[in-house]
């Protein structure tokens, strides 16, 4: 059995019901699953997938339930966390999605250009990880005598959308969590 | 009424959307990667404020009317952009 936990802030969508009453799902389970859903739900934040976002990590459960509210938790109006439960064989209909290894595992072709490679130097990780306090993007070193000025460096949605998922510890779901399978529910505020 | 940890002002630093005023970005946790961006819409303060995730530079909600959506998101970098200097340069 694995555990898994979803935070839910106030005023979002799924706010408004006990999901262990609902269970979870997607905001539009009509839509494609591609790697370029994958990767545009992570990099750019669209909520309107096939997935359900989670996380292997309580820390980053709460983090979004207390800090991704649409107004302050408190006593009165708390976020949530909810803890999800799922023990193999997964339930029909569900597809669990490592969406680091399922991003990686597209990348395996050095030959293509442009993969999650950067053109960086070896600090530029840094402005992905910690964007806010990169004001000043970095610019790509060049050797001397090459042609053309230093340009931006370049970030793919590959390395992007990688990044960030790490940063959540982050799994998908691909279509509808039942409801037996959300256990807990603790209130954050 | 609860404090804020923390406020930067946007009133009058990022032009109006079709009606929307961006006002302020609120947070309460000073390690949050996200910040709320409240807003008037026709002059009239919402309850709900925009979640901006500040390493993905996106608001996480949207409005319901998508062209009115439009103009908001266009807004998101120069508002990430107040706030992070706001909230990291100094």
């Amino acid at each position: 059995m694995a555990i898994f936990f979803k935070g839910v802030g106030v005023g979002t969508h799924l706010h408004g019901t006990d999901l262990q009453t609902t269970g979870i799902s997607p905001m539009n389970p009509g839509a494609a699953h591609t790697i370029d859903a994958v990767m545009r739900h992570i990099a750019h934040g669209t909520t309107t997938s096939c997935y359900v976002s989670l996380t292997k990590s309580e820390g980053v459960a709460i983090d979004y339930a207390r800090n991704a509210s649409r107004t302050r938790p408190s006593k009165e109006n708390p976020a949530y966390v909810y803890e999800i439960s799922i023990t193999a064989p997964v339930p029909p209909n569900l597809q669990l999605l490592d969406p680091l290894c399922f991003i990686a595992s597209k990348q395996q072709d050095p030959l293509v250009s442009p993969s999650y490679h950067h053109d960086g130097n070896q600090r530029f990780l840094q402005h992905v990880v910690d964007r806010a306090q990169s004001l000043v993007w970095p610019t790509a070193p060049r050797l001397h005598g090459m042609m053309g000025g230093g340009h931006a460096v370049r970030l793919t949605i590959e390395l992007d959308a990688m990044v960030l998922a790490m940063r959540d510890a982050e799994i998908l779901v691909v279509g509808t969590v039942p409801q037996a399978c959300v256990t807990h529910r603790h209130p954050i505020y | 009424m609860l404090q804020m940890q923390g406020v930067v002002n946007l009133k009058g630093k990022v032009p109006d959307a079709d009606g929307v005023a961006f006002l302020r970005a609120e947070w309460w946790d000073p390690s949050s990667r996200f910040v709320l961006v409240r807003y008037s819409y026709k002059d009239h303060e919402e309850e709900l404020g925009l979640r901006l995730d500040l390493d993905k530079v996106v608001f996480l909600d949207h409005m319901p009317d998508p062209k009115l959506d439009a103009e908001v998101q266009k807004r998101v970098h120069s508002i990430w952009k107040i706030v992070a200097h706001e909230r990291f340069a100094a």
